[in-house]
């Protein structure tokens, strides 16, 4: 498959930044939900994304290496592209807010024992915390890229 | 995604003047190969400035290089 640079580039930028989400997230969502945002826990997980942060990095030069030299600046169709893209993931970000502010809604806003199904009242209910109400933004924040970066290969692909 | 409705003659145009490459174009006109690809193949539409520059390249008026469907003029 023929790959240009800026598509290869986009993509090591969206494997980059998922990755380092999915990986914080991963390991934050283990800790207890009452976890302070100055605790030793939570700051030494932010500490550890530094070094995956400078590898991957790395790893993404390596993916768009020799591709920077013959990169010229973006052009009218690339920022077309991006402008595009950035509708897209606007969208997608306003979609996430609306759902998780729901979510709060559908927790602290209604009656305890209003919801009569055990289940729902079990799945679509949550404590809001500080971390919760962080790794939610962190979420939306992934939502919103990652819509964007698919958007960007999308109209690459398939014109635009 | 539809391709845009706007033809172009620019492959062509191009391999008549002396087999130009899209590269040596994109240089011209101030563009990425990319983007004269996706123009060739009806990907996509230039803005009304770039036609102008790509048509100056072959010495064209625009109407020569990029046309518009007749039913679509109507």
């Amino acid at each position: 498959m023929n790959v240009s640079n800026r598509e290869r580039s986009i993509f090591g930028h969206m494997v980059f930044e998922t990755g380092i989400t999915v990986y914080y997230l991963w390991h934050a969502m283990k800790l207890p939900a009452d976890t302070l945002l100055n605790s030793k826990e939570w700051v030494g997980l932010v500490i550890s994304l530094i070094p995956i942060g400078i590898i991957g990095g790395i790893i993404v030069g390596a993916i768009v290496m020799g591709t920077r030299a013959k990169n010229t600046n973006a052009d009218e169709r690339d920022r077309g592209i991006e402008s595009k893209a950035d509708g897209i993931a606007y969208r997608m970000m306003i979609a996430a807010i609306a759902l998780y502010l729901g979510l709060i809604s559908f927790t602290y806003g209604i009656q305890p024992g209003f919801v009569p199904n055990a289940f729902v009242e079990q799945w679509l209910t949550f404590t809001i915390t500080p971390l919760s109400v962080l790794n939610a933004l962190v979420i939306i924040m992934l939502i919103a890229e990652t819509s964007k970066y698919i958007s960007q290969l999308w109209f690459y692909r398939r014109g635009y | 995604m539809a391709k845009t409705r706007i033809t172009n003659q620019i492959r062509t145009l191009r391999f008549f003047a002396d087999e130009m490459s899209q590269a040596v174009l994109a240089e011209k006109v101030g563009v990425t190969r990319q983007t004269v690809m996706a123009i060739e193949a009806a990907k996509y539409s230039p803005s009304l400035e770039l036609a102008f520059k790509i048509a100056a390249v072959f010495s064209k008026e625009l109407g020569e290089v990029f046309t518009y469907p007749d039913e679509v003029k109507k």
